[in-house]
């Protein structure tokens, strides 16, 4: 059984545009966190979170109304609404600190990784082919899209290869939902958080799906 | 198959590195230095950003393998610090025997020899010759 833990998308500009988690205890980097839970409300309780995306994917249409149940995603511009950064301040920056720790990480080891692979490659990109790292605990997945945008993916230690729903996740949801998306910031040069609810809802949906089908197998 | 193999002390200094084979490339003294103590920062950062539920008994003791395309590295860390990281190709699941055992030759002939310097990088030719039959097994 595949249990997926968070994921991450980094763009160019090595920000954090993009975070969701599923099945998470408490980090102690977000222990501020149960705090911020308690003032959004009904976030406190890690085991209600299933229930609720797969209430926001059902379509109901509620996951729109921009309610407190969703999945966060944190502001990193200035387009978000003050209101909302309010509400989860507390926690921001607890996860905009971890996310970057996890940015650290992930580049750390491909850096390294690329100056073992004795290929000569093109510089940039990741020609070492980093694919994951394990710890005892879980399994850190990396895949970089040609144009640099990153993708992490943590699960518990079984899942060994994830490289294919990684890029089945960049090939047939982040391209089609957020890059194909008329209102996408083509602007190279600043970067902005991914907000569209239905690349949420697609996300969400597939990392179920690929839960519970491999539990089946 | 091994490729190399890397001694990181308590501090993340390089106290031995050798390439077995020519697999991977042969770092310099200043880039396998590198290599040390960016491999020291993440495994000590992997095991903070730990994302599964936290159980009282089981804690994170960082990297243990990394995959990549081409290799693999194993890491195993003896209780006192010192990190064994091998470069292996694929077939390698599991090496934390192997490491073991070079723990154990780095304990006979490196810390046993009255000579050695603790957290210094290891100059002993029993030890390369040891550990080169070591290799040659696996």
């Amino acid at each position: 059984m595949v249990v997926v833990y968070t994921i991450y998308i980094f763009d160019r500009h090595c920000e954090c545009i993009f975070y969701t988690e599923w099945n998470r205890g408490r980090s102690p980097l977000s222990a501020e966190r149960s705090a911020a839970a308690a003032t959004v409300g009904g976030r406190s309780d890690g085991s209600k979170e299933p229930a609720n995306t797969a209430h926001a994917v059902d379509g109901t249409g509620t996951h729109l109304s921009g309610d407190s149940q969703r999945p966060l995603v944190w502001p990193t511009t200035a387009n978000s609404t003050a209101n909302r950064v309010s509400l989860e301040s507390p926690r921001n920056i607890a996860m905009e600190e971890e996310a970057k720790l996890v940015y650290g990480v992930a580049f750390s080891t491909r850096n390294i990784i690329n100056k073992l692979n004795s290929k000569d490659g093109p510089q940039g990109g990741n020609p070492g082919g980093f694919m994951s790292f394990a710890t005892n605990t879980y399994r850190l997945h990396y895949y970089e899209s040609p144009t640099g945008v990153k993708f992490i993916l943590t699960t518990d230690i079984a899942a060994v290869s994830m490289q294919p729903v990684l890029e089945m996740i960049y090939r047939n949801i982040y391209v089609e939902y957020v890059v194909k998306n008329p209102l996408f910031n083509v602007d190279p040069h600043t970067s902005s958080p991914i907000e569209n609810d239905y690349f949420r809802a697609v996300l969400n949906n597939y990392i179920r799906e690929i839960s519970s089908t491999t539990t089946v197998a | 198959m091994i490729h190399a193999l890397f001694i990181i002390n308590r501090s993340g200094g390089l106290i031995y590195s050798k390439n077995f084979t020519q697999q991977v490339a042969q770092l310099s003294s200043n880039e396998a230095l590198i290599f040390a103590g960016t491999f020291h920062g993440i495994h000590a950062l992997a095991s903070r950003i730990s994302p599964a539920p936290k159980r009282d008994s089981v804690k994170d003791t960082g990297i243990q393998s990394i995959d990549t395309k081409n290799f693999r590295i194993h890491c195993y860390q003896t209780p006192t610090g010192i990190k064994f990281i091998a470069v292996t190709d694929l077939l390698q699941t599991k090496l934390s025997g192997a490491l073991n055992k070079a723990y154990t030759l780095y304990c006979d002939y490196a810390l046993k020899n009255p000579f050695y310097n603790l957290e210094m990088p290891i100059r002993s030719e029993m030890f390369d010759t040891k550990l080169h039959q070591l290799v040659q097994s696996h």
